[in-house]
């Protein structure tokens, strides 16, 4: 084989790179800040009285669990402005994203209240504690600390689906490789390099995240 | 053009790109789950030097967004095959792929389950005299195996959906078939809709076939 190798290319592209990945990382920020958001309320909503909000948020999490992310952008992106809703390209994968998450954080969040101990909750009740009340200063710390390990795990596995983005044309790191693949045709270089880029960011993600994890652990 | 006419107009791409989506999902399903299973095993049980690359494979792999390893597949397999005079075409760079994600994943989800087992059982097992292969197979796999068809069917989704992803290296599955139509005048929001019920109906199936297994399974009930 007669490949010689030119990480001259990638040296040329370094500032693209960068912006790419920086990008990414901030697309992942946007949609997981309102994912996460969107999980908590919707998590709530799942384990209701109220059996029509249950259902609901089963529907919703079910749907959108079950259909591939790049359809839901396409629906998003291609689809709604025939029904005179236009985002920007940026816009549409943010909200796509968000509401891809907040799927993916209801269910992590309802295992987490559900295994909230109910005697702890009707000692909030026996103190004369608000519904309200119950739920923020019990249920909501409590469930966090039990959520947290599956959390980052999602919020990685979030991160490496801004690499969608690329398919509509969102300049981040991946559309960046197949920039240089098309215009310099120089593949081993452009994705040996994108993707020690994912690998070291990812894994500087889970460092960070456990970090917060020990933080947040209450010893025992 | 309304969607039904225009479905019945292309069936003939339709069926193609069922059987290039369902082909490449079912596949990699399958390679991921014996393969992986296996590598989980050897992760848990085998020996460093062999658990060892293992390890370095899965953790590589799972940092690594599956739409990087598609283009990864098709672009550096591809053009390394070449070298050597073979054409890798798309769906086969992509079943690659998909089989590398899911093969990781397995892995994982085979050691945790293995290893959420009680050493006691392995115990158990020595002490009436059965061979460590006696122990696998009777004693710690169907224990492990309830475990695992939950964790089991995610990653399995997971492959299904990521079918779409081989649209971009220019497998005319489902996704691109739908794209192609909407080019010709299709309108986008019902196509994607469509094809988005498609995707749903599939993975909700295997999820009942899961759940189904899993009671089948399951010593406690049975």
């Amino acid at each position: 084989m007669s490949y010689y190798f030119d990480f001259n290319v990638i040296l040329r592209n370094v500032e693209n790179l960068l912006s790419g990945l920086g990008l990414g990382l901030l697309l992942a920020v946007c949609s997981l800040s309102i994912g996460v958001i969107i999980g908590l309320f919707a998590a709530f909503g799942a384990v209701s009285k109220k059996r029509w909000l249950r259902y609901l948020m089963t529907a919703y999490t079910t749907v959108l669990r079950n259909t591939p992310l790049l359809i839901l952008i396409y629906i998003s992106y291609f689809g709604l402005p025939l029904i005179g809703v236009t985002f920007e390209r940026e816009v549409a994968f943010v909200v796509t994203l968000s509401l891809y998450s907040g799927a993916y954080m209801l269910d992590v969040f309802r295992a987490g209240i559900e295994a909230v101990p109910p005697g702890l909750i009707e000692a909030g009740q026996a103190l004369g504690l608000r519904r309200s009340q119950i739920r923020l200063t019990i249920q909501l710390p409590l469930m966090i600390r039990n959520v947290l390990p599956s959390l980052s795990n999602y919020l990685i596995s979030l991160f490496k689906d801004t690499s969608l983005a690329s398919a509509i044309a969102i300049p981040e790191l991946t559309y960046q490789a197949n920039k240089i693949t098309t215009e310099t045709f120089r593949v081993f270089e452009a994705w040996i390099t994108v993707g020690l880029m994912y690998l070291a960011t990812c894994y500087i993600l889970a460092f960070v995240l456990r970090r917060i994890e020990r933080k947040l652990t209450i010893a025992r | 053009m309304n969607v039904i006419e225009s479905l019945l107009n292309y069936r003939e791409e339709i069926f193609q790109a069922i059987g290039l989506t369902a082909s490449a999902g079912l596949g990699a399903i399958a390679i991921a789950t014996v393969v992986g299973i296996a590598a989980g095993m050897v992760l848990t049980y085998g020996h460093s030097l062999a658990a060892w690359p293992i390890r370095a494979y899965v953790d590589i792999v799972r940092g690594i967004p599956g739409l990087v390893v598609v283009f990864m597949s098709y672009y550096l397999l591809g053009f390394a095959l070449q070298g050597i005079g073979i054409t890798l075409d798309a769906w086969a760079a992509g079943l690659i792929a998909l089989s590398i994600v899911g093969i990781a994943d397995v892995a994982e989800i085979t050691r945790g389950a293995f290893q959420s087992l009680p050493r006691g059982q392995i115990e158990a097992g020595k002490a009436i005299g059965l061979r460590f292969r006696s122990i696998l197979t009777s004693i710690l796999l169907p224990q492990a195996a309830i475990q695992m068809i939950p964790p089991w069917t995610n990653s399995a989704t997971e492959l299904i959906k990521g079918t779409t992803l081989l649209s971009l290296i220019g497998v005319t599955e489902l996704l691109l078939t739908a794209n192609q139509l909407v080019a010709r005048g299709g309108n986008a929001l019902y196509f994607f809709i469509a094809i988005g019920i498609l995707f749903f109906i599939i993975n909700t199936l295997i999820q009942l076939v899961a759940r189904v297994a899993e009671k089948k399974l399951d010593y406690r009930t049975a």
